[in-house]
């Protein structure tokens, strides 16, 4: 046979967790119930088994073990406050956010380029003539094809041509 | 009354926050023991329990700059424990299933077998210091066997005998789950222990 549905309410009255009006009628109840009374005492009996287990006591080094963690602990903030005081000899950066910072990176290299455009400009030669230049280009091309050897040649091109035509 | 007025223990973490660190090692030498115990039931290892422990007592100290007392001290400390035991045992679970939590516990047959025919005085009282060991290795192993909030719940009422309602604050739970997990609990140790009781 079970017990009734007060077992809960009997756990609770062990520990001392009920209204007095449910105290008192559950306490009604256990002595009209031979089974719940059975519960109660099985349910106290636990309890105190459980109680009869001996407390332990803190081993011999278990203080000073404890205040190692505490040294080491305090060691490793020290560490990182030291990271921290470093670090902040960049105020400039330590005062943006993380956010922000793209940006200012991206302004900078904007005005580099701005300025060596600007110098590169000013400092540059004056402008050489197109042809001139053409010719530059194309003197090693000129060399390859033996053009510039020859190049006597094509001063009396005209009497040359005319010896063909005899 | 608030608690910051009412208990001499919040004072002291108070007075360790401002800086005195007298009031934390009062503090540490008024809960060592039961915060040692309140580990140990709940893993029933004691360097593990001690280890736990430890690091309890870290975290309050870690804790002590952003200290607001809300509660009793002890409250606010068996919080902290309850943390530190529940989620230890979730790294430590496979150590746990290693041991032999899964023995068989021998019952009233078992020893009634073992006991010798005659007996002299100093056999009776070498056996009865066995009979107690043994006993309270299997209350060690009953309380490990439970799951884990309900073995939070019975050591929390049975052996430090707190309230429901403190118990709700430091498992971060409702009253109503309380008196379940504690009900079912003992229901749970009752079956496993019948042949002690």
């Amino acid at each position: 046979m079970k017990p009734c549905n007060v077992t809960e309410m009997i756990s609770s009255l062990i520990d001392g967790e009920l209204s007095p009006k449910d105290t008192e009628s559950v306490r009604q109840h256990l002595e009209d119930c031979v089974i719940c009374r059975k519960e109660f005492d099985a349910l106290k009996s636990v309890d105190n088994l459980l109680r009869d287990v001996k407390p332990v006591e803190p081993s011999y080094d278990f203080a000073r073990g404890f205040w190692k963690k505490v040294d080491a602990l305090d060691a490793r903030k020290t560490k990182t406050d030291a990271r921290k005081t470093k670090k902040s000899l960049w105020p400039i950066f330590n005062d943006f956010s993380w956010g922000l910072r793209p940006s200012l990176v991206s302004a900078a290299a904007v005005i580099l380029i701005a300025a060596g455009t600007v110098i590169f400009y000013r400092s540059a030669p004056p402008a050489l003539d197109p042809t001139g230049m053409l010719i530059a280009e194309n003197m090693a091309l000129y060399s390859d094809y033996e053009i510039i050897d020859n190049l006597e040649l094509f001063e009396n091109w005209e009497e040359i041509i005319k010896l063909d035509e005899i | 009354m608030s608690p910051r007025k009412s208990d001499p223990d919040v004072q002291l973490m108070l007075c360790f926050k401002d800086g005195d660190e007298d009031g934390f090692r009062k503090l540490f030498s008024k809960y060592q023991t039961q915060i040692i115990n309140f580990c140990f039931r709940f893993c029933s290892d004691r360097q593990l329990a001690e280890d736990l422990a430890q690091e309890v007592f870290l975290r309050v100290y870690r804790a002590a700059k952003r200290y607001r007392p809300k509660a009793r001290f002890s409250t606010w400390i068996y919080r902290i424990a309850v943390n530190v035991c529940l989620n230890e045992s979730r790294k430590l679970k496979k150590r746990y299933l290693t041991q032999s939590i899964d023995r068989p516990f021998a019952n009233a047959d078992d020893q009634g077998n073992r006991l010798p025919e005659y007996q002299d005085e100093n056999q009776i009282s070498a056996d009865g210091m066995m009979a107690s060991r043994q006993r309270e290795e299997q209350i060690k192993a009953a309380l490990k066997n439970l799951p884990k909030q309900q073995r939070v719940a019975v050591v929390l009422r049975i052996y430090n005998e707190f309230s429901y309602s403190e118990i709700a604050s430091q498992m971060s739970v409702s009253e109503g789950k309380v008196k379940t997990l504690i009900f079912r609990g003992r229901q749970h140790l009752k079956q496993t222990l019948k042949g002690v009781l």
